[in-house]
């Protein structure tokens, strides 16, 4: 058990006019026993993070500290973490037995009879006792996940770090790992610092998320607290799948007004000077369908994607093109003229230079709140 | 009147028709290019000309007695056979084969194979240097052995002039009989060998080192390896199938040595550097007997073949390859 601290991390690829700065003074933390994800696209720097915490990079600059203590220059094994990687990195000349027992032979002074003991009692937590016989080539991807995730288990160490550990899988055997590393997590109770570049995965395992970008955190938050009160832009369009509606519009006295759309200023965006532009975002499931002319804007549906239990459905408001999604199949129709509302606390306003949200809202939905009656003129 | 054949005869037609085609050229082609045998013919047909057929025409005479100085020829049977087995000079050259080889492997495969790790620190650490190292290696095993042969043997030159006694002259020490002497002869003979082939062994290990995942390693350090856990553990397993090809690539190759040896020693001082394919080619071309050397050809393909299944034996490679 262990808590993990990054303080002020900076690294640095290449020398001169080749210097890449992949991680730009990077703070975070995580609590004893904290599922922490981060998250960004490629190129980010979350992987280098995790590099840097296992010791497989060297840091630039700044400090990493587990549970107070510096290891900057601690070696990999001296570190008490362990590491689950994208591509499994099994062994392949050794059984999975040897695959999970061979940390425990580098680092501890147990026995053979002792080690295969761990390794047996992490198996029957993994479910994979019938495959400790196994060599790598003859397991299956989910099964040779398993057995990494069995090698980082059985050393017992402080903080587990995973980079990308179920993009291999296909998408049901990675949503059903999802929750089983999550319940192991829960169950063990260890430091995780888990590494995605899926959103999904972030939302839905996470304790904590960190937003990366271009090596600079953007937002470390609880997922629901990222998705509902981002700070910028980017995160705002980073989390939630479909994407979140960006347009440009100008306040204008008490209103806001874009191309084809007016929507009355949120009272948290009173402040907000008059004449100034904004980024207005507003996430597709915010959306609801009212009847044309009436609304915050008029469009035309032009694609509609049903999914189900929900449709996506793909508007062209003016010049832009906007994403509702609506309940079930059959609530609108490709071709039609349809109006389109939101209330006003799900509205994000962000600067449209620096992207930076302004008049955040104050709670997430379901918190007692007096700000915000459901209602379109809060 | 109708011209339709009755059932029987309409079916027999059909198959007739299904095995010969309709037999139009384009289908004569088509049904040519798909049958895989066209596909083989080429390399089949080099093999047959160039491999088999010289093959089996050395076994024929083998059980003659062809000279190159006779237009006459006779079947002795297995009497080339007789008197090669029951020269001392054969298990001679035999000895100094299986020495020259057996140098020749360890070191090769030793060098070759420090030579590629020291190779792909250089490269993974992105040093300067390692492209140099494999142009200068790889150009020694460009040049043919007979021109290697003799750079050694001006190198080794037992005077003042030879540029190794010269050197070893300026520290004080006697000149060396590297040539001359016996012992040093075959040690010479060795080392020159190894000098030129390890080039060719590098380049492979190099390559199967690239091909090496960089995550094994990471996982190795994490786990705690140090650097020669992780050689013992990740990069020699790792390695195992290109040691394999190599030490056959390398056995053969040295059990056939013949050039480099022809102008570094010929052979001598005496016998003591005289390996079979120089053997073979003496009693060739200087005592002129072809069915002699025939002979001696086919007990070195023989004991090539042999070494060569003993390997397979004792790697186990079934799960690399």
């Amino acid at each position: 058990m262990a808590r993990l601290e990054i303080d002020g991390l900076r690294k640095t690829f290449g020398r001169g006019e080749d210097r890449i700065e992949a991680v730009s003074d990077l703070s975070l933390s995580a609590a004893d026993g904290e599922f922490l994800v981060l998250v960004g696209p490629s190129g980010c720097g979350k992987s280098t993070t995790l590099n840097c915490v296992a010791g497989l990079e060297s840091v630039t600059d700044g400090e990493i500290r587990i549970d107070g203590e510096v290891v900057n220059d601690r070696r990999p094994e001296d570190r008490d973490i362990a590491m689950v990687f994208q591509n499994y990195a099994l062994y392949p000349h050794m059984t999975a037995a040897e695959n999970m027992a061979f940390g425990l032979k580098m680092t501890t002074g147990l026995s053979a009879a002792e080690r295969r003991d761990r390794v047996e009692s992490t198996a029957e937590l993994l479910d994979i006792g019938e495959l400790l016989e196994k060599k790598p080539r003859s397991l299956s991807g989910g099964q040779k996940q398993r057995v990494a995730l069995g090698r980082a288990i059985v050393r017992d160490p402080a903080v587990f770090l995973m980079d990308e550990p179920l993009s291999n899988l296909d998408a049901s055997l990675r949503s059903t790992m999802r929750t089983e590393i999550q319940q192991l997590q829960d169950d063990l109770g260890v430091t995780t610092v888990y590494v995605t570049h899926d959103q999904t995965e972030a939302m839905t395992m996470a304790d904590r998320i960190a937003i990366l970008r271009e090596g600079e955190l953007q937002q470390i938050g609880e997922p629901l607290d990222c998705y509902y009160r981002p700070k910028n832009e980017f995160v705002a369009g980073f989390i939630g799948e479909p994407a979140m509606n960006t347009v440009r519009v100008t306040r204008r006295g008490d209103t806001l007004v874009g191309d084809a759309l007016e929507y009355p200023v949120p009272r948290r965006a009173d402040g907000l000077p008059s004449g100034e532009p904004f980024t207005l975002g507003i996430r597709p499931e915010a959306i609801e369908i009212v009847e044309a002319g009436t609304g915050a804007a008029t469009g035309t549906v032009e694609v509609v994607e049903p999914l189900g239990e929900t449709s996506h459905a793909y508007l062209t408001v003016a010049d832009a093109t906007v994403t509702v999604t609506t309940d079930g199949p059959g609530a609108v129709e490709e071709g039609e003229r349809v109006g389109i509302d939101f209330p006003a606390q799900r509205v994000h306003l962000f600067d449209p230079d620096t992207g930076a949200a302004v008049a955040r809202r104050e709670s997430l939905p379901g918190e007692v709140t007096e700000e915000y009656p459901a209602s379109r003129h809060d | 009147m109708t011209t339709e054949p009755p059932a029987a005869e309409r079916s027999l037609w059909a198959r007739l028709r299904r095995t010969v085609g309709d037999g139009t050229v384009a289908d004569f082609v088509d049904r040519g290019v798909s049958h895989p045998l066209f596909w083989l013919l080429p390399a089949l047909l080099f093999i047959g000309v160039f491999q088999l057929y010289p093959m089996v025409e050395v076994f024929r005479m083998s059980l003659t007695d062809t000279s190159l100085i006779s237009s006459q020829e006779s079947y002795v049977w297995l009497e080339n056979y007789r008197r090669l087995l029951g020269s001392e000079r054969f298990y001679s050259t035999l000895r100094v084969t299986a020495i020259y080889s057996v140098g020749s492997i360890v070191l090769q495969l030793g060098l070759g194979l420090g030579l590629a790790l020291a190779i792909d620190y250089g490269v993974r650490r992105g040093l300067r240097g390692p492209l140099l190292t494999r142009v200068v290696v790889l150009s020694a095993w460009v040049v043919p052995g007979i021109i290697i042969g003799l750079v050694w043997r001006i190198m080794l030159l037992e005077t003042d002039v030879g540029v190794v006694n010269n050197a070893l002259g300026r520290l004080g020490f006697e000149v060396v009989p590297f040539l001359s002497d016996a012992g040093m002869a075959v040690v010479s003979v060795i080392a020159a060998g190894a000098w030129r082939g390890t080039a060719f062994s590098m380049i492979m290990f190099y390559a199967g080192l690239k091909r090496v995942p960089e995550d094994l390693y990471r996982a190795a350090k994490v786990d705690g390896a140090g650097p020669v856990a992780r050689f013992r553990y990740v990069t020699l397993p790792q390695l195992k199938p290109v040691v394999f090809v190599v030490t056959i690539l390398v056995t053969i190759y040295s059990l056939n040595s013949f050039d480099l040896i022809f102008a570094l020693t010929n052979g001598g001082p005496g016998r003591a550097t005289e390996v079979i394919a120089l053997a073979m080619y003496k009693s060739a071309f200087e005592s002129y007997q072809m069915g002699m050397a025939a002979a001696t050809a086919v007990v070195l393909l023989v004991v090539t073949l042999t070494v060569t299944a003993v390997y397979f034996r004792v790697f186990d490679i079934s799960e690399e390859i």
